[in-house]
């Protein structure tokens, strides 16, 4: 490790020196990632007196802003370079619409930052997807049940992962116990949950939020030039909205039978389309 | 001998990951049952960002089976749908990479046997770069390009989610009545494959009970493949049982030839498709195996179909024995006297300590079904205990000489004599004369 660090005070002297009368605590950091290359980079001093500015407003360190903004930037451009088109010419990838369609939340409407049932989720980036044509990347086809497309759970499940969404069903095991008995315990109780939950109600009850690190992440893409122009994010935003507060919270039957009166085309090989059919005729009469 | 899988006592096990259903059980495991996973490739066309994002939650290595054998047959890559036969996508996805500016293959639909259309190598050579290159790029490029506005840099570029060896297309050996020819073709591919530079090579094998036979074949075989700089090797007896390859004297024979043949020639070795008799198998070179969750010692060229099976896994005979025979064994047996002769592994402890055994043998008949499947608790209580016992199991084997292994599966066999198939007193017979 060859950290070189240079410390401030409020005055902008370097107390350095102070460093080595600190007491040790870097066992308290044990459990935070080492960096253990070094980039040194020489920026004029408006640049670094800039930095700092900012660094202090947002209160973090002003070392730890200049690496976020290098990992944020490198990010961006790697995502840039697998598609190379501009902003406005990328469609949203279905990851994109389904961490804004879970944050869109609109007070008025008495949204939520959650979703239940995973033919819910299905279908309403379904729409999304056909009403924003072609600005989504999606990939939906006409299966046993409707329109549907492969990506998605596993989307969610990478979401999942990394910590930007709460999914149930997708809960991950960072450390099992070490002894064999509350392994076991923690096992069992496990596969009783989630089949306990499955039997006790005939609806869905797969249950999708964003995390904190969702939300922020929905924040900065809104606010940032990349991946789209903000025209297409606004519209992109304005119909998750709009898609929350109508199919949000109503009986998932309802948007199933939108779903199916309005794309026939998505319907071919569904097993329930004459059930379907059938119910949204007698809706019809009544 | 290179080791690129099995480190470490023998036998080891490689958990293959076949579906994305597989995942949540294979995460509930101690780190300390497998060496690594075996990944279909048409999983990682499928869902590469979350199969990547589980690899790399793990940190465990991992090789990518490239499923090449599918593109023999109709059966795996299609679908009927609508009175029309197609091509699924993921296998359509996984031709088109492999395909990609090979001589006699490109812009070519997915075919029946389109493995087998190689016949230059310097087609072979490309083929089995762009099989290379897939399994050294598809989990990566998701991660870094698809999920870099995703995933922390620390993440992002802490994990290479590189293969830990990289698997040579195959096809199976005896599948067109040529077995030299099918021979000569997978030696040309581990070949190809190990002259790209990206050691280290792991050669499958797939051979039909046939072939495994063909003492000549077998030979052939091992020596074409020792100097085609393939480290390592995974041998599949195409459908052979257990029971099969312990009962017939020809079949056992040729497998033990073959394996002996590869460690000979310094290739470490395993079998594709095992469970514990093929742990017995160390004597002869076998190093370890690896299997799916559920499966048994063997595994054929067709998919499975239907319904999940009413099968216990029963540890002391190794074999998985269908609830109403399960059951019966273990009536009558005090909590303990189970965990002592049947299976003490975690989740069997945690039954037992509430008295739950049953709830590893529940039922229901479908609708319009005449025989009873079980229910989903059921079924991920047996898929976990299955784990957890495979984990015990090997412990065990690891710590013991095949003698002491084979007077147990005698012991077993007396002991529960209702379940005691010919399987296990053909593998202690055949092992014992060996």
């Amino acid at each position: 490790m060859t950290d070189e660090i240079t410390l401030h005070n409020a005055d902008s002297v370097d107390v350095t020196d102070l460093w080595d009368d600190l007491e040790d605590r870097t066992s308290e950091f044990s459990s935070i990632s080492r960096k253990d290359r070094q980039l040194n980079l020489r920026v004029d001093e408006a640049l670094l007196a800039a930095i700092r500015e900012v660094a202090t407003v947002r209160g973090e360190g002003y070392h730890t802003y200049a690496r976020r903004l290098i990992e944020e930037g490198v990010a961006r451009e790697l995502a840039q370079a697998s598609d190379p088109r501009l902003p406005s010419d990328r469609p949203f990838r279905m990851k994109e619409v389904i961490l804004v369609l879970l944050g869109a939340t609109d007070p008025d409407a008495a949204n939520e930052a959650m979703l239940v049932g995973r033919t819910r989720l299905q279908k309403m980036l379904f729409l999304a997807a056909q009403h924003l044509k072609p600005q989504v990347a999606a990939r939906f086809e006409a299966y046993s049940y409707g329109p549907f497309d492969e990506s998605v759970e596993s989307d969610v499940e990478f979401l999942a992962s990394e910590g930007l969404v709460e999914a149930s069903g997708y809960e991950s095991i960072t450390q099992l116990p070490e002894d064999d008995a509350d392994r076991g315990r923690l096992v069992l109780d496990w596969i009783r949950t989630r089949n306990e939950a499955a039997a006790s109600s005939q609806d869905e009850i797969e249950t999708y939020r964003l995390t904190r690190a969702g939300m922020e992440w929905v924040r900065r893409f809104l606010a940032s030039e990349e991946f789209g122009t903000s025209d297409a994010k606004q519209q992109l935003w304005a119909e998750c909205i709009k898609l929350k507060a109508t199919f949000g919270r109503v009986p998932q039957r309802e948007l199933v039978d939108y779903v199916y009166a309005n794309f026939p085309e998505f319907t071919k090989n569904s097993k329930i389309r004459d059930q379907v059919a059938a119910r949204i005729e007698q809706k019809s009469r009544s | 001998m290179t080791e690129a899988l099995f480190s470490g006592t023998a036998p080891r096990l490689w958990l293959r990951v076949e579906q994305d259903a597989d995942k949540p059980f294979y995460a509930r495991v101690p780190a300390g049952l497998a060496d690594g996973y075996v990944v279909n490739a048409n999983l990682i066309e499928h869902s590469p960002a979350s199969v990547g994002a589980f690899l790399d939650q793990f940190e465990r290595p991992f090789i990518v089976d490239p499923m090449s054998y599918r593109f023999e047959r109709v059966a795996w890559h299609t679908r009927e749908r609508d009175g029309e036969v197609e091509n699924k996508r993921n296998y359509r996805r996984l031709w088109e990479k492999y395909a990609n500016g090979v001589d006699g293959l490109s812009g070519d639909p997915l075919v029946d046997r389109g493995t087998r259309r190689i016949v230059s190598e310097q087609a072979a050579l490309r083929f089995c770069a762009n099989v290379i290159e897939f399994q050294d790029r598809r989990l990566r490029s998701a991660w870094i390009d698809d999920g870099a506005q995703y995933v922390g840099m620390d993440r992002l570029f802490g994990y290479s989610l590189a293969p830990s060896a990289y698997v040579a297309p195959y096809v199976v050996v005896g599948e067109e009545d040529d077995p030299v020819r099918d021979i000569d073709r997978l030696v040309m591919f581990a070949t190809a494959t190990a002259s790209l530079g990206r050691p280290p090579v792991v050669a499958i094998l797939p051979i039909l009970g046939g072939v495994l036979e063909d003492i000549a074949c077998m030979r052939r075989l091992a020596s074409g493949i020792a100097l085609s700089g393939a480290s390592s090797v995974l041998v599949w007896p195409v459908g052979q049982s257990a029971f099969a390859l312990a009962d017939s004297p020809s079949l056992f024979t040729g497998l033990t030839v073959l394996l002996r043949g590869l460690r000979e020639g310094g290739l470490e070795t395993g079998m594709l498709y095992g469970g514990f008799f093929s742990t017995l198998l160390r004597g002869f070179g076998s190093l370890g195996f690896s299997h799916g969750l559920m499966y048994g010692e063997s595994r054929g060229l067709d998919p499975a179909a239907g319904r999940p099976s009413t099968r216990f896994y029963f540890p002391p005979l190794h074999e998985s024995l269908p609830y109403t025979i399960a059951s019966q064994l273990i009536a009558g047996m005090s909590g303990q006297e189970y965990l002592d002769r049947v299976c003490g592994c975690e989740l069997c402890q945690a039954l037992v300590a509430e008295g739950s055994l049953a709830e590893y043998f529940m039922t229901y008949v479908p609708d319009g079904a005449k025989r009873p499947f079980p229910t989903s608790a059921a079924l991920d209580l047996n898929r976990m205990h299955y784990l957890f016992a495979r984990g015990r199991e090997l412990d065990f084997a690891r710590l013991r000489p095949e003698s002491q292994l084979i007077a147990d599966l005698l012991r077993a066999v007396d002991e529960f004599p209702p379940a005691a198939t010919r399987v296990v007193r053909s593998w202690a017979g055949r092992l014992n004369s060996a």
